[in-house]
């Protein structure tokens, strides 16, 4: 890379999504706080007008009909018009390679720099602990809403256990999504 | 939304002045040892005189802990919820029962201080009293009760001193003895002193080294007298900050600033880590983590 490039405005580079698969075996660990995983997932991402952007998105509807990790699927709009494709898988490993498929078409169609999170629900209890997948981080993060609230303790405890075995993103970047729709 | 709270102050500066300062003191004391060692008064006398020192220290640590940290003692009319708990842990722990201070600061923090356990003083910053909720509280004091059971004060205490025994001791073999010395002026008594600060600097790292074991035993304490680790886990989020840094917006709403993003996460430990009297939350929660399972398990 030239030094003038430095100054250019550039596209992010493509995110190395293969750590998604580092959240099944991480999801044994995170038992010991009784956080259970769940089969649902959901994929977050900036909407744009256009063809290529709705051909892109009824590529990836096909590509989640036909995949072999069973899934039911509802697409939707956000508050803040953003995109959601919610995945309802049979397990953990199965939403994973849904979402992973998916996120390899949409990096592929070029559209990287509007894909902002993908979403996995687990559980404690009845209670929703989310472990958000933020592509441009290229790490994960903990987020445990409680009513306008998130249960930080619960979160950085997450964190210190898997820590070891799953890229976890500074305290920093641990953005809130409130209203996640599933 | 939740309220804004506001910041808490980091406590990097005071660690660091907090080290410096002890830094300096130690460089004064041994300063003093070196000079009075070159007016050719003997090893044991030497000793006497650093025991002496130290002594003074330890008999008075308390009120040099409490005159330099600006904390009252309170009375059970003054801070009835602070001594209520503090009744109860000494009441669970069979520890006499330390005088109660309160320090007007806003930091949330709290130390022990005191030679033995009947002249302990437990404070408590208005910061904590007003952040943490009675459960938290009960932790920490049970933290600093731990303190006093452990004798800390007193341990810390013999450590420095050992520390200066063992310098004078490398001395007196790198210098051919104290009595069979010859008077070299200025340049071999500069020698002498740099050599004393390289040295007291590595005893320096390791009384912080048994500082950290301490606080971990405290840690410990602490659990075992409230059986909850838990409540110390969230006090230590509390007082740390750790939980400010998490940002308020929705990731959604900072999608414009992209810049921010790529932005690559340090992580790694500071240097300052091994300077400090305190092992990092981290290791703190670790252990209070591992406690809690095996609790339960029983």
């Amino acid at each position: 890379m030239g030094l003038l490039d430095f100054f250019r405005p550039r596209s992010l580079p493509p995110p190395k999504i293969d750590d998604l698969f580092k959240l099944t075996p991480a999801a044994v660990t995170m038992g010991q706080l009784r956080v259970e995983p769940t089969g649902m997932a959901g994929m977050c991402f900036r909407s744009i007008g256009g063809v290529t952007f709705e051909d892109m998105k009824s590529g990836i509807l096909k590509v989640l009909e036909n995949s072999a990790f069973l899934a039911r699927f509802s697409v939707l709009t956000d508050q803040f018009g953003f995109t959601w494709v919610v995945i309802d898988s049979d397990t953990l490993a199965d939403a994973v390679s849904n979402v992973y498929m998916a996120s390899q078409l949409l990096i592929e169609g070029g559209f990287s720099d509007h894909i902002t999170a993908a979403i996995f629900r687990f559980e404690q209890g009845d209670l929703p602990v989310y472990w958000v997948y933020n592509y441009r981080r290229a790490a994960f993060y903990p987020f445990a809403p409680r009513g306008n609230e998130r249960d930080m303790q619960l979160e950085y405890r997450l964190r210190l256990l898997v820590m070891d075995e799953l890229p976890v993103d500074s305290l920093d970047y641990w953005f809130p999504i409130w209203g996640i729709p599933f | 939304m939740n309220e804004r709270v506001r910041r808490w102050p980091a406590d990097l500066g005071l660690s660091l002045r907090m080290f410096l300062t002890m830094l300096i003191l130690g460089a004064v004391y041994l300063g003093f040892l070196t000079i009075l060692y070159w007016l050719g008064i003997d090893f044991w006398s030497l000793m006497i005189i650093a025991a002496v020192m130290l002594g003074i220290q330890y008999f008075f640590s308390d009120k040099i802990v409490l005159a330099s940290s600006g904390a009252k003692i309170v009375t059970p009319e003054q801070a009835p919820r602070l001594h209520a708990i503090v009744d109860r842990l000494c009441a669970e722990t069979g520890l006499p029962k330390p005088r109660v201070a309160i320090v007007p600061t806003d930091v949330p923090n709290a130390f022990a201080t005191g030679r033995s356990q009947k002249h302990s003083v437990i404070a408590a910053t208005q910061g904590l009293l007003n952040r943490l909720n009675e459960d938290e509280i009960v932790a920490v004091l049970a933290h600093e009760l731990s303190h006093v059971r452990n004798r800390d004060v007193a341990v810390m205490t013999i450590a420095s001193f050992i520390s200066t025994v063992a310098y004078y001791f490398i001395m007196s073999f790198a210098f051919g003895g104290f009595r069979s010395r010859d008077r070299q002026g200025g340049s071999g008594l500069m020698i002498v002193y740099v050599i004393s600060l390289i040295v007291y600097g590595i005893s320096l790292l390791l009384t912080r080294l048994l500082s950290r074991y301490r606080e971990l035993a405290a840690d410990r304490g602490s659990a075992y007298i409230t059986g909850r680790p838990s409540w110390l886990i969230s006090a230590l989020l509390k007082i740390s900050g750790q939980m400010e840094r998490m940002p308020k917006k929705d990731l959604r709403s900072e999608e414009g600033l992209n810049q921010f993003f790529i932005v690559p996460a340090l992580s790694g430990r500071s240097i300052l880590e091994l300077f400090a009297t305190h092992p990092s939350l981290e290791k703190r929660i670790r252990q209070l983590e591992r406690m809690e399972k095996a609790m339960g398990e029983q």
